[in-house]
């Protein structure tokens, strides 16, 4: 236990940087774009009002106004490459240990705790910058309608609108507790998959092991539409059972990941 | 110090103090460096300091008492003996050398006693 | 005394280790001498445990006790960013078997300093920090996978000095090494790696007594066909 915790602030620690410049970045991309797109429309109102001797009134009929749902365009890029990172984060945070000029998972492996404490510390760490990416999006998501609001004259603005969000990143960023857990938890077992076809690619040689990934792979994608094609077709449950069973289902997945991704740490890795 | 790797490295440990005991460089009742001291002196492997201590000991070089600093002895005979074994290896070393090119003795003798003095002679003058 | 027994490797078809099995004992330092790419590390690795064996065990006292057991590789292992300082306190942190004392004393005689960027440091620094993270720990059997390669002169002569220090009681070390002409007079025993087996062990200063034969002597009779 203690060496989880150990090596979870070490993961932690390791990335920290990289984390908080990612993250500014991304602040900053979204924030500017709300502003770059109120100033952008006004811009386009003005023209109009030039080229076709049109009133406010007028050219606010034609172009239409604006509402914050309708800057957050950027939000939704910046979520997908926010998912990539996170992808990319949970194969780095293996891969580094073994590529590089020091091969730091030596020192791993020979470390006087039990394996596990490994798998479970990076897993942690992928997990944390997965939530903070999520819980910090919520924060920029509402910065940026107070900008938009700071920012755009009263008579450009539609009429206000409580919904925030366009409609895709509704999805997304939903209100609905059970629709964000669902989310975290897929998020979490896709990190698992990953976490699985890394240990299993460095458990073998050269193309055995990527074999190995993609008869892995194939499972679970396998399984993925079987479960998926089983809760649509059946008629015989409530909705809240479906939900139920399909959080049964990825807890399965994970559970499987895990034990196998252990096991292949205890017996099977090679440095 | 420089080692032969093809005889046992304690038995050259031996002759190192033997010579030594011989040339009165370690005198009668001297104390010694432990067997810590005189692996990290001469680069040697602690066990090699051992063996070569026991080694000491069986044939009464040195003496060995608990908690105290190993002395060489201070029995002239074994010191008169070991004089003695150095001299004749080292005549032995030497007649091999010069049987081998077939030197009649009395030459060697005479060869012997002029050498010797001036090394003497030129150990006084420098 | 740390005993190998029987242990077997394959890489696909290819067999690597057929049944190694030898000893070494406390308070001896033995050495494990094979040609290149016969296996020498990766039989360090498996008793490590960095390596996974088809068959064997490696029993230290007669028993599974991996923790009785430092390896330290002959590559680096601290992470880039690390300084010497950060290394030792890693050490300090994960293991309870850690030695500050004696850490610290090995500091003095390498003369390192715990500022220093681990990977700015030259080869042979880097080879003397790697010896303090296994000679610090206070385990009685220490695995020594090519101490010497690659590094100067003067570095080798303060590394052969542990050889010869107080750094060697209570411990028996297994070490892999080519540099065998500078070392020989070192080490206490020798075993023979070839084709995957075991094919010979001496206790050096026996064969020297008996046979008249150096370490190297008996490299060329095994080696040379």
């Amino acid at each position: 236990m203690k060496q989880y915790i150990q090596l979870t602030n070490e993961e932690i620690k390791r990335s920290f940087k990289l984390y908080v410049i990612v993250v500014l970045v991304m602040a900053a991309i979204e924030l500017v774009s709300v502003v770059a797109q109120v100033m952008l429309h006004e811009q386009n109102i003005k023209n109009f009002m030039e080229n076709n001797r049109a009133t406010l009134s007028e050219a606010l009929q034609q172009i239409g106004k604006l509402d914050y749902a309708d800057t957050t365009s950027f939000f939704v890029f910046m979520t997908l490459i926010g998912i990539v990172f996170v992808v990319i984060y949970a194969f780095q945070i293996w891969y580094r240990d073994w590529l590089g000029e020091t091969k730091y998972i030596y020192r791993l492996l020979m470390l006087p705790g039990r394996r596990y404490s490994i798998f479970f510390s990076k897993l942690t760490a992928v997990f944390l910058v997965m939530i903070s990416f999520i819980g910090l999006q919520w924060c920029f998501l509402k910065a940026g309608s107070y900008l938009f609001d700071w920012s755009i004259q009263a008579e450009y603005q539609k009429s206000s609108n409580t919904n925030i969000f366009s409609s895709s990143l509704e999805e997304f960023y939903t209100t609905n507790l059970t629709n964000m857990i669902f989310i975290i938890l897929i998020s979490t077992m896709i990190v698992c998959l990953i976490f699985l076809l890394v240990l299993l690619e460095r458990s073998h040689r050269k193309v055995k092991g990527l074999i190995r990934v993609a008869i892995e792979t194939t499972i679970f994608v396998s399984y993925a539409f079987v479960c998926i094609y089983f809760l649509d077709q059946t008629h015989l449950l409530l909705s809240s059972e479906k939900d139920a069973l399909f959080i049964g289902f990825v807890f399965v997945y994970m559970i499987y990941a895990c034990w196998r991704s252990l096991r292949l740490l205890k017996w099977k890795i090679s440095v | 110090m420089q080692f032969d790797q093809r005889s046992p490295v304690y038995l050259q440990v031996v002759r190192w103090f033997k010579q030594r005991i011989a040339t009165e460089e370690l005198q009668s009742g001297q104390e010694i460096p432990s067997r810590r001291e005189i692996a990290a002196q001469l680069g040697i492997n602690p066990n090699t300091a051992q063996k070569a201590y026991k080694e000491m000991e069986e044939q009464q070089l040195i003496t060995t008492e608990r908690n105290v600093p190993s002395k060489i002895t201070r029995d002239p005979q074994v010191v008169q003996k070991v004089r003695a074994e150095m001299l004749e290896e080292a005549v032995s070393e030497f007649i091999n050398a010069v049987k081998a090119i077939q030197i009649p003795l009395d030459e060697v003798v005479s060869k012997v006693e002029t050498v010797y003095q001036e090394t003497e002679r030129r150990k006084v003058d420098a | 005394m740390l005993e190998v027994h029987g242990l077997q490797k394959k890489y696909g078809k290819k067999p690597v280790l057929q049944g190694v099995s030898f000893s070494v004992p406390m308070d001896q330092l033995t050495c494990l001498i094979g040609l290149n790419g016969e296996g020498k590390s990766t039989i360090l690795k498996a008793i490590a445990g960095l390596v996974p064996v088809n068959a064997g065990t490696v029993l230290v006292d007669g028993e599974i006790n991996r923790n009785k057991i430092a390896f330290v590789p002959d590559i680096q292992t601290m992470p880039g960013y690390m300084t010497v300082g950060d290394a030792l306190t890693y050490m300090a942190d994960y293991y309870s078997d850690w030695n500050q004392e004696t850490a610290n004393e090995l500091m003095r005689i390498f003369q390192l300093l715990s500022t220093d960027k681990i990977t700015d440091l030259s080869k042979g620094n880097q080879a003397k920090v790697s010896l303090i993270l296994g000679f610090a720990l206070d385990r009685p059997y220490l695995l020594l996978d090519e101490p010497f390669a690659g590094i100067d002169l003067f570095t080798k002569e303060q590394i052969a000095g542990l050889f010869s220090s107080h750094f060697m009681e209570g411990r028996g070390i297994l070490m892999t090494t080519h540099e065998i002409q500078e070392i020989e007079h070192l080490i206490d025993r020798v075993v023979f790696l070839q084709d995957g087996r075991i094919i010979d062990e001496h206790e050096t200063e026996e064969m020297r007594e008996l046979y008249g034969k150096s370490v190297q002597d008996r490299m060329r009779e095994v080696y040379q066909r």
